[in-house]
């Protein structure tokens, strides 16, 4: 077989395998490590590395959730004109536990509002939360539209302050803040995202109290205001060690976690009494 | 440093720090069974433990701490397991407070006294001498336990060395069981005194028999808060029990430098500030009207 034979043979045999490659006419996928966040007893936290590569010319925003749980809230009122006690309760669905954005620019400057809105992106967390709902509890009085709404936005607003939701209000930092010449450096208070010569990093810091499950990475590429290119990657949260088999017997076998906790604090009160015999008698 | 267990302290306590009411009165129920297991376990050894009144006691707290622990578990579906937590300490700890400083001020007055009339006497007020054991009398033990004299089921307990209808002790029990359930307290602070002044137990005897009753309750409560309201956190339980054996070590030898009633002045002023604490709690507005409600939500 002649030069010319093998050199054909290599190139149709690129041109049919290059459909399957993720480098051809789009951009690689989105690799994060670690794949799964242990919870133990030591957990203070975690940072998360993401990265991926944008297409060409393209600035990219990265959105992660946690999934939805459902939260009881409860609404204090005044009770007799002297107490202030719960007078209300609901359960809101559909929220996820985490939320956070980052962009390597501002996302003001590359999406419009209402784009922001439909891909859940948007700093108020409007998107966000036209997949959540709120009802009363079974037996209590159903909730108007107006009082759902209020429910919701409370639970958007305690998860803002305890950093469960980063929205993307300010996770671009601008040039006169530090940022690298070019809008190519972008930080949020959960995490920093850095895009250079098309490849973006991202370091996600997790909070102490990070929730548990599946949290799910989509990275939108956008150029001239339109979403060109969309990629997703999952990673878990997961306890481990001690902690997963305290939680687990806690919610799966009650009466053993009751019957250990009692054997461990038994166990320890007699140690004690045995170490400080003296001051027991 | 006190001689309380500290329980009606460390509740209170957790929930400033952040700890959810429901989580911290089942917890501090679990780690009482280990505290009271050593003191119970030295007291027996000691010979200070009425097992009959013990087992009577333990009687009525098992059918209270079982009462307690589902009202824990409706005021927690209703959503105000924390508002009547924090009601329930204002008035305990109200009550409990001011009597501890009442008593700590006229201890304080009449060793004033005593040692003002002793000084005159000293200086030649011979009169004045019958006063100083007028002033320094001991308190005499409250009638109440005559009352129960004509109850039935009357009981003869050897090692209290008390005769009472098993009524008393039953009912004391019990009330303590549904205080201990949502209070997550041992109930020390009630069921000793009680003992002392009402049925005429002796002090070692009273604090023997309350610990060896308390480890079954608290042992109980632990039980059913983790079965029934999943609210113990074992980690946290030993961490308490370890921090309160080091704290007594250090309280045991601040208090050595201390009178008696300056120690319960100092417990009584402690006791009210919590108590002020948790008053202001439900009575002032909220920072924030909707919350997580207790029991939803929650790290790891």
């Amino acid at each position: 077989m002649g030069k010319l034979h093998r050199a054909c043979l290599v190139l149709l045999l690129a041109l049919l395998l290059a459909p399957t490659l993720p480098c051809f006419g789009q951009a690689p996928g989105v690799t994060v490590s670690p794949q799964t966040v242990l919870v133990d007893v030591n957990f203070v936290g975690a940072d998360v590395a993401i990265s991926g590569v944008a297409p060409a010319g393209a600035q990219a925003i990265v959105k992660v959730t946690a999934a939805p749980v459902t939260v009881k809230l409860a609404k204090k009122g005044p009770v007799l004109g002297l107490f202030w006690m719960t007078t209300e309760q609901a359960l809101v669905e559909g929220m996820p536990a985490y939320f956070a954005v980052f962009s390597s620019q501002s996302v003001d400057g590359l999406l419009s509002p209402d784009e922001q809105v439909r891909l859940a992106l948007d700093s108020n967390c409007v998107g966000l939360m036209s997949n959540a709902h709120a009802q009363a509890p079974s037996g209590s009085a159903a909730l108007t539209p107006a009082e759902a709404r209020v429910y919701v936005e409370s639970l958007r607003d305690m998860y803002i302050k305890t950093a469960k939701y980063v929205p993307c209000q300010s996770c671009h930092r601008s040039q006169a803040q530090g940022g690298a010449p070019g809008g190519m450096t972008g930080t949020a208070s959960g995490g920093s995202l850095a895009l250079d010569e098309g490849r973006w990093q991202l370091r996600l810091r997790l909070p102490t109290d990070a929730p548990l499950g599946q949290y799910q990475v989509t990275a939108y590429y956008v150029q001239a205001g339109t979403v060109v290119d969309t990629r997703e990657a999952n990673f878990d949260v997961q306890k481990t060690g001690l902690v997963a088999m305290l939680g687990s017997l806690a919610t799966d076998s009650a009466p053993v976690y009751a019957v250990l906790s009692l054997g461990v604090v038994m166990l320890v009160g007699l140690g004690i009494g045995a170490v400080f015999p003296k001051a027991r008698h | 440093m006190t001689g309380v267990g500290g329980g009606f302290i460390m509740t209170p306590l957790l929930m400033m720090i952040g700890v959810p009411s429901a989580a911290a009165v089942g917890t501090d129920n679990t780690q009482i069974a280990g505290t009271a297991s050593s003191g119970a376990l030295a007291h027996w050894r000691l010979g200070n433990v009425d097992v009959k009144l013990g087992l009577t006691i333990l009687a009525g707290s098992f059918i209270g701490g079982t009462i307690g622990v589902q009202i824990v578990s409706v005021l927690r579906s209703l959503g105000n397991f924390d508002f009547w937590v924090r009601i329930t300490y204002v008035v305990v700890l109200g009550t409990v407070g001011s009597l501890m400083l009442r008593e700590s001020v006229q201890t304080w007055i009449t060793s004033f006294r005593s040692r003002t009339i002793a000084s005159l006497v000293a200086e030649g007020y011979e009169e004045l001498r019958g006063k100083v054991h007028e002033v320094s009398a001991p308190p005499v033990a409250l009638p109440v336990g005559r009352l129960t004299a004509h109850w039935p089921l009357q009981m003869e307990f050897k090692r209290a060395k008390i005769r009472a209808s098993a009524l008393f002790p039953f009912g004391l029990g019990l009330a303590v069981g549904i205080l201990a359930a949502i209070m997550g307290v041992g109930g020390g602070f009630i069921m000793v005194p009680t003992m002392i002044y009402i049925l005429g137990v002796p002090t070692h005897v009273a604090v023997g028999t309350d610990l060896f009753q308390m480890v079954f309750t608290a042992a109980n409560l632990g039980f059913q808060q983790a079965v029934f309201n999943r609210n113990v956190d074992v980690v946290l339980a030993v961490l308490l029990l370890v921090g309160a054996a080091v704290g007594a070590q250090v309280g045991a030898r601040l208090g050595q430098r201390l009178a008696g009633h300056q120690l319960r002045t100092f417990l009584g002023t402690i006791v009210l500030i919590v108590m002020v604490k948790m008053l202001l709690d439900i009575v002032l507005p909220p920072g924030s009207l909707i919350g997580i409600a207790t029991g939803g939500g929650g790290g790891h």
